[in-house]
């Protein structure tokens, strides 16, 4: 193996070494937070239901009789406005993932979808829709609620936020991790294509610099077998970690394993992962292309070394490509090796400072200057038109889904013999007027709802969709602190979110929509 | 269940795709039967009373030549090739009694098991409800007190208007072969309201309602208790 220098692999790439690129990519909004986890930090993310807060690819609480629920929500707003079917559908596709790479199978869905009240926004809400049914439907997991909104500051950037949620038994929860040396690094799933290279640093930038082939292709049979091969992975004991390739892809899943594994276990653990062993799709793939691609319905497991084989014919038996793509290691060092044939061997060791650099970044604290537009919920023949077209029933365990109204849901959860009861805000005009009262009314509205139906709420997600950060930053500073001041005097913590920047056009900003998601449980009548 | 009841042994197919399977695998389970899962490339018939094809999207309702490359849409003609249709051609030909559900139902059709074809809705869009249908024709699996009452029978399906000829259809109606028939709404363009039809022989039944998703369930669940009993 011959260790080559920065400057001798820039030749086989454009201009730029291969770290910075790296470094570039996972330092980007989406992936580091850098502009917000100051913020973030503020939230209560623990009580004695949490199992997993903010962190993982999912939060988890616990619903006793050694079960517990996977919760989460993601925002695709960007790919959505620009490839509307595709971006709902693979929006889907990842919170299906980060739940079920927790070990949990999926039981339910949430879409909350915002978009300007023209032409335009009507024929993307069609497509979006298509794309959620098509995505969903297929996989068999249920939409049981959400809501649609239409205003005209969603004119130039669309809201497509999807939350999932699912069940796991508590001993067969995985976490992202890798803890032992010399254990597999599999990957499994799709092949890796050029699609979605950059995908990470799109959803940190205006709308206005993007490009349609940064969106990724859909492919929910894929992603049916991969659910299945997991769940079922989940009853073993065969693998100590699993992680969705999801934003900055391989790149960021075999690191981030690897550095939660150092976080877990204080060893100096590291990786190594072969290039060439990466199943690709395109021809001629450039290294950082492999890296960085965001192909999806790709998964990466730490298996068990000893029960290698086990785990391959398992994939094998759901007709999933899976390959040993790497190896856990002791050298603190993430390694990328690259030894095509007829080509000299490249080893490009990287320390872990340099692939996660703890990045901040800070802006003015200015007001939010409230925006005058109309803030309108669909009517009822569109809305029925919407739910119509999703299966909502799949799983029979829907009690009150989209059919009848109400920002809530009910689901059969019998494992436990009781029920499942999920709020939601909605409303979020009032976070434009002032976004501290905005977003009190909404966990209000969450809280009072389960309280109604006479559930225990156990906690909560949210997608913070804000605009431009250099005029939207107070407005999500207050959010966050009108936010932590409820979470904390009702006991109920954040266990997971996300946060979307840089809705904006121009030098226009969204208005700041804070979407809520509250899980409750009630005894059965 | 009644203790003096025998139990049904019901064999489920599961495709690469299925998504009602283990839907289907509790709605028998809650009242009292035993199924199993049957894998799409498992070859040999297990001893069974009745054997069901679930709801889903089997290969994802493609077809395909090779699994990375180009397909098509085209609802349960893969599953044709899938090994364990030998076992749904070798259940039929011995006269067991076989239960298609909305891609089950597709499935059987394309096998030639079942006349007529099922294409994408009228709406071109898929379709989720609650439902009413009514009993007709011979009933489902001929359980006489069902007939011409009307349930409440959950649809979800993007491909599930049935299309068949004029001729075909008198005949069909002469025999008694649509037993089910949506009652107040038609949620795809079906041809006279079909929702269910069985095979001449009786045996084989198909239908694009859930009733494992039905509040009435158990009047289905009956009428194959009769059947398999008799």
């Amino acid at each position: 193996m011959v260790n080559i220098s920065y400057e001798q692999w820039k030749n086989m790439l454009e201009n730029k070494p291969i770290p910075t690129i790296l470094a570039e990519a996972m330092a980007s909004e989406h992936t580091s937070y850098k502009s917000t986890k100051k913020f973030l930090a503020k939230l209560p993310t623990k009580n004695k239901y949490v199992i997993q807060g903010p962190g993982e690819n999912a939060g988890i609480v616990d619903l006793g009789k050694g079960w517990a629920l996977a919760l989460r929500i993601e925002s695709h707003n960007h790919p959505s406005f620009i490839k509307p079917h595709h971006g709902a559908a693979t929006g889907v596709g990842g919170i299906l993932r980060d739940i079920f790479t927790m070990g949990a199978r999926p039981i339910g869905l949430l879409d909350f979808l915002r978009f300007g009240p023209n032409n335009k926004g009507k024929q993307l809400l069609k497509e979006v829709v298509r794309g959620i049914a098509d995505y969903g439907n297929c996989v068999g997991v249920p939409v049981v609620g959400g809501d649609t909104y239409f205003d005209a500051t969603y004119n130039h950037n669309c809201l497509v936020n999807v939350a999932a949620f699912g069940l796991v038994k508590k001993k067969n929860i995985i976490y992202g991790n890798a803890l032992t040396i010399g254990n597999d690094l599999i990957y499994v799933g799709a092949r890796t294509g050029r699609d979605g290279v950059g995908g990470a640093q799109m959803a940190s930038e205006n709308l206005d610099l993007l490009q349609e082939s940064a969106v990724q292709d859909p492919d929910p049979f894929l992603e049916k077998l991969l659910l299945e091969a997991c769940c079922e992975l989940a009853e073993t004991d065969w693998v100590e970690g699993m992680q969705d390739m999801g934003a900055a892809g391989l790149l960021c899943s075999t690191s981030e394993v690897v550095l939660r594994g150092r976080k877990k276990t204080g060893a100096n653990l590291g990786a190594k992962v072969y290039l060439n062993r990466i199943p690709t799709k395109a021809p001629k793939m450039l290294p950082i292309e492999m890296l960085l691609s965001e192909s999806q319905e790709r998964m990466l497991i730490v298996g068990h070394r000893r029960h290698r084989e086990k785990i391959l014919k398992l994939f094998e038996h759901w007709d999933l490509e899976a390959c040993i793509i790497g190896t856990v290691t002791n050298n603190g060092k993430y390694t990328i090796i690259y030894d095509e044939e007829r080509r000299k061997n490249i080893t490009l060791p990287m320390k872990f400072k340099d692939i996660f650099p703890d990045v901040h970044k800070d802006w003015e604290m200015k007001k939010w200057k409230p925006q005058r537009s109309c803030h309108v919920k669909v009517n009822h023949f569109l809305q029925k038109d919407i739910w119509h077209q999703y299966d909502w029933m799949v799983g029979t365990r829907t009690i009150k889904g989209p059919n009848e109204p109400g920002h809530y849901a009910i689901l059969d959860i019998s494992e436990v013999d009781k029920e499942l009861v999920v709020a939601w805000s909605s409303d979020e005009d009032r976070s434009n007027v002032s976004p501290t009262q905005g977003i009190k009314y909404a966990f209000d509205k969450c809280f009072s709802q389960l309280k109604s139906l006479s559930a225990k709420p156990l906690g909560l997600t949210n997608c913070l969709n804000f605009g431009h950060p250099r005029d939207s930053i107070g407005a999500f500073a207050e959010t966050i602190d009108g936010l932590a001041r409820r979470c904390k005097t009702a006991d109920v913590p954040v266990i997971s979110g996300n946060v979307s920047l840089y809705n904006a056009h121009g030098s226009h900003s969204i208005k700041p929509t804070p979407i809520l998601v509250m899980v409750g449980v009630r005894n059965k009548k | 269940m009644h203790p003096f009841k025998k139990k049904m042994q019901v064999g489920i197919i599961r495709f690469p795709g299925s998504n009602c399977d283990f839907d289907t695998f509790n709605f028998f389970k809650r009242f009292g039967h035993k199924s199993r899962f049957i894998w799409h490339k498992d070859t040999k018939l297990p001893d069974i009373d009745l054997l069901v094809l679930p709801g889903g999207f089997a290969f994802g309702d493609r077809f395909y030549k090779k699994a990375t490359a180009k397909y098509i849409i085209d609802p349960g003609a893969m599953a044709l090739g899938s090994p364990a249709m030998q076992i749904v051609f070798l259940a039929a030909e011995k006269k067991l009694p076989i239960l298609g559900i909305c891609n089950g139902f597709q499935i059987l059709v394309k096998a030639g098991l079942l006349p007529g074809r099922l294409v994408r809705n009228v709406s071109e869009n898929f379709f989720c409800d609650y439902i009413k249908c009514k009993i007709v024709g011979n009933s489902f699996f001929h359980d006489e007190a069902l007939q011409n009452k009307i349930f409440i029978v959950p649809v979800a399906h993007g491909y599930g208007k049935y299309v068949i000829g004029k001729k075909e259809l008198q005949v069909l109606e002469k025999n008694g072969q649509i037993f089910l028939k949506y009652a107040n709404f038609n949620p795809n363009g079906s041809v006279d309201n079909i929702a269910g039809v069985s095979n001449k022989d009786g045996n084989i039944f198909g239908m694009m309602p859930h009733p494992e998703r039905s509040p009435d369930g158990k009047y289905f669940i009956r009428a194959m208790e009769k059947y398999v009993r008799k």
